[in-house]
C-alpha cells in the first residue's frame, strides 16, 4: 500500500522533472522579456523530431542527438527571437498572436518535412531498478539526472556568472540595465534561445517515452503554462517546484482515480492555487 | 565634454523637453534644479539614451550620442544615478555593485573602486549579502550611487538623489556628494529640486521649467539671483 505509493511518487517525481525543464524555458523567456511565448510547446516538437531525425533517421547516438537538436533548437530561437519578436515585443497582444501562429507555420512545416503519422523513438537505455512497491526504468532514473543537471547549471549561470546576473538585471529593469552598459537586446536573444532550448531538450529526454506528432507540442505548453503560474510567473525555485508536484499529481491521480482525470488534475490544482493566493505558489504580492 | 544642443523630447504628442540646450564641461560640477514635472529626469534620460529626442543632439567628447544604445553611451563613461534609485531589488547589495562595473576588465581599478564605496558608505559593506530590497530608502540611495561610482565614470548624472529621504539622510547623502566631488577626478551632473542643498556646491546650475531652460548661471551668483531666492530658496 505505502509501498505503491512511494512508488508511484518516484516516477511522478522523475517526469515532473522534465515537466519543470519544459516550463523553466517559459519562465525565462517570461522573466527577461516579459514575452508570453506561446510558439514554446513548438520548440519543445522541433526537440523531440530533431532527437528522432538525428538519432533514427541519420543514426547518431542517442547522446550526440540530444545535444544536436537542443543546440539546433536555441539557433532556431535566436533567430525566431531577432526575425520575429524583436520588432514587436513591446505589444503584448500582439506578440500573443504572432507566437501563436508562428507556432502553427512551425508545425505544418515539420508536418511537411517528416510527413503526419506517429513517430516513436525507442528507449536509449533498457533495465529497470527495483525500488518498494515496483520498479523504475534507468532509462527515466538518467533522463531525470539529466534534466536536474540542467536545472542547476540554470541556476548557477543565473546566480554566479556575468551573463545570469546580466539577466536577472534585464528582467527587473531593461532600462537600467541598458543604462549599466548592458546589451538588452543580446542578452533577451539569448534568454530566448536559451528557453526554446530547455523546452527542445526536456522533449528530447521524454521522447523515448511519448510518441512523436507534429502537434504534440500543445499539450506540454498547456502544462508549461499551468506550472509556470502555479509556481508564480517568474520564480525559478516556483516552477521547479511545481514541475515536480504535477508530475507526481498525475501519476498518482492515473493510478488511484483514472488514467482520464491524468491531464486534468494539474489545471484543477492550478484553479485551487489561484483563488487563494493569485500570484502563485513563489509569486511576489505586488 | 558633454553638448546638449536645443533637445526636444516628446511623450507620444506631449512635449516635456523643449529645446532645451546644456553644457557641462571636464571637472564641472553641474546642477539642474527645477519643480515637479519641469523634465529634469526626461533631459538625463534623453542623455543616456533611454529616451530618444525628437529633434536636436547630444555630444559626448565630441561623440555624438543621440542615436546610439544606452549601452553604448554608457561604454564612454556615462553613468547614470536614476531617479529613485532603480536597484536590482532581488539582487544582493554586492551584485549590484557588480552590475555597476560591468563594462571593466581592471581588476584592480574595480577593487579599489569598492573600497572607496565602502569607506564612503560602511554600511554597505555590512550588508553586502543582502537583497537590495530590504534596506532602507537613504541605504538604497547610498547603493545607487555606489553603483553608478563602480563604472568609475567621466560624467556621473545623478537624477534627484535625495528625493523622499528624510531631511537627515539629505545631508549624508550630500556629504557623500560632496566627497565624491572631491576625491574623485569626476564631472558631475545633478538635478535637485532642493536649491538650497545643491546650489553652494554647484560651479554651474541651469534652472528648468515646465521642460525649457529658464535661468543658467553660477551656483552662488544663482543664490543670489531674485526670482531663484523667492522660488527656490523661500527667502
Ligand atoms: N513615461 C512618461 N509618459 C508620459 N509622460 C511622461 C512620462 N514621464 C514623464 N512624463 C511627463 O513629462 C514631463 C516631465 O517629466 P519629468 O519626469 O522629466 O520631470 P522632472 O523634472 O524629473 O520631475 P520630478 O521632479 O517630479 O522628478 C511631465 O509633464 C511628466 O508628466
Ligand atoms: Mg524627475
Amino acid at each position: 500500500m505505502i509501498e505503491t505509493l512511494l512508488s508511484l511518487t518516484v516516477n511522478g517525481v522523475l517526469i515532473g522533472g522534465l515537466y519543470a525543464l519544459a516550463a523553466l524555458g517559459l519562465t525565462i523567456v517570461l522573466g527577461v522579456m516579459r514575452v508570453i511565448n506561446v510558439s514554446h510547446g513548438a520548440f519543445y516538437m522541433l526537440g523531440a523530431y530533431f532527437t528522432f531525425l538525428f538519432s533514427i533517421m541519420l543514426g547518431f547516438n542517442y547522446l550526440t542527438s540530444f545535444i544536436l537538436s537542443a543546440a539546433l533548437v536555441f539557433a532556431i530561437g535566436v533567430v525566431y527571437e531577432r526575425l520575429l519578436i524583436k520588432p514587436i515585443r513591446k505589444e503584448e497582444l500582439n506578440v500573443l498572436i504572432l507566437t501563436f501562429a508562428a507556432a502553427f507555420v512551425i508545425e505544418e512545416i515539420v508536418k511537411f518535412a517528416f510527413g503526419p503519422r506517429y513517430r516513436n523513438i525507442p528507449p536509449y537505455l533498457s533495465g529497470t531498478v527495483n525500488i518498494p512497491g515496483g520498479s523504475v526504468d534507468v532509462q527515466r532514473v538518467l533522463s531525470f539526472a539529466i534534466a536536474i543537471a540542467i536545472v542547476a547549471l540554470l541556476f548557477a549561470v543565473l546566480r554566479f556568472t556575468k551573463i545570469g546576473k546580466a539577466m536577472r538585471m534585464v528582467a527587473e529593469d531593461e532600462e537600467v540595465a541598458g543604462i549599466l552598459g548592458i546589451n538588452v537586446e543580446k542578452v533577451q536573444m539569448f534568454s530566448f534561445g536559451f528557453g526554446a532550448m530547455l523546452a527542445a531538450s526536456a522533449a528530447a529526454l521524454l521522447s523515448p517515452i511519448y510518441l512523436l506528432y507534429p502537434s504534440m507540442g500543445w499539450d506540454p505548453l498547456l502544462k508549461a503554462f499551468a506550472i509556470v503560474i502555479f509556481g508564480g510567473m517568474g520564480s525559478i525555485p516556483g516552477t521547479v517546484l511545481t514541475g515536480i508536484i504535477f508530475g507526481v499529481a498525475e501519476v498518482l491521480t492515473g493510478y488511484y482515480i483514472s488514467p482520464t482525470w491524468k491531464t486534468v488534475v494539474p489545471f484543477i490544482l492550478l484553479i485551487l492555487i489561484i483563488s487563494v493566493k493569485p500570484t502563485g505558489l513563489f509569486g511576489e504580492e505586488e | 565634454m558633454l553638448q546638449v544642443k536645443s533637445v526636444t523630447v516628446h511623450y507620444g504628442k506631449a512635449l516635456a523637453v523643449d529645446s532645451v540646450s546644456l553644457e557641462v564641461d571636464e571637472g564641472e560640477f553641474v546642477a539642474v534644479i527645477g519643480p515637479n514635472g519641469a523634465g529634469k529626469t526626461t533631459l538625463f534620460k534623453t542623455i543616456s539614451s533611454v529616451i530618444r529626442p525628437t529633434s536636436g543632439e547630444i555630444l559626448f567628447e565630441g561623440v555624438r550620442i543621440s542615436d546610439l544604445p544606452p549601452h553604448e553611451v554608457a561604454r564612454l563613461g556615462i553613468a547614470h544615478c536614476p531617479e529613485r534609485r532603480r536597484l536590482g531589488y532581488r539582487m544582493s547589495v554586492m551584485e549590484n555593485l557588480e552590475l555597476g562595473a560591468y563594462l571593466r576588465k581592471d581588476r584592480a581599478g574595480i577593487e579599489e573602486d569598492l573600497k572607496f564605496v565602502f569607506e564612503m558608505f560602511p554600511v554597505l559593506k555590512e550588508r553586502k549579502n543582502q537583497k537590495a530590497g530590504t534596506l532602507s530608502g537613504g541605504e538604497q540611495q547610498m547603493l545607487a550611487i555606489a553603483r553608478a561610482l563602480m563604472a568609475d565614470p567621466k560624467l556621473l548624472m545623478m537624477d534627484e538623489p535625495s528625493v523622499g529621504l528624510a531631511p537627515l539622510m539629505k545631508e549624508r547623502i550630500f556629504e557623500a556628494i560632496e566627497e565624491i566631488k572631491k576625491e574623485r577626478s569626476v564631472t558631475i551632473l545633478i538635478s535637485e529640486q532642493d536649491a538650497s542643498l545643491v546650489l553652494p556646491m554647484s560651479d554651474r546650475a541651469y534652472v528648468m521649467e515646465t521642460g525649457r531652460m529658464k535661468i543658467e548661471g553660477r551656483g552662488r551668483e544663482l543664490m543670489e539671483n531674485d526670482y531663484v531666492k523667492v522660488t527656490y530658496l523661500g527667502l
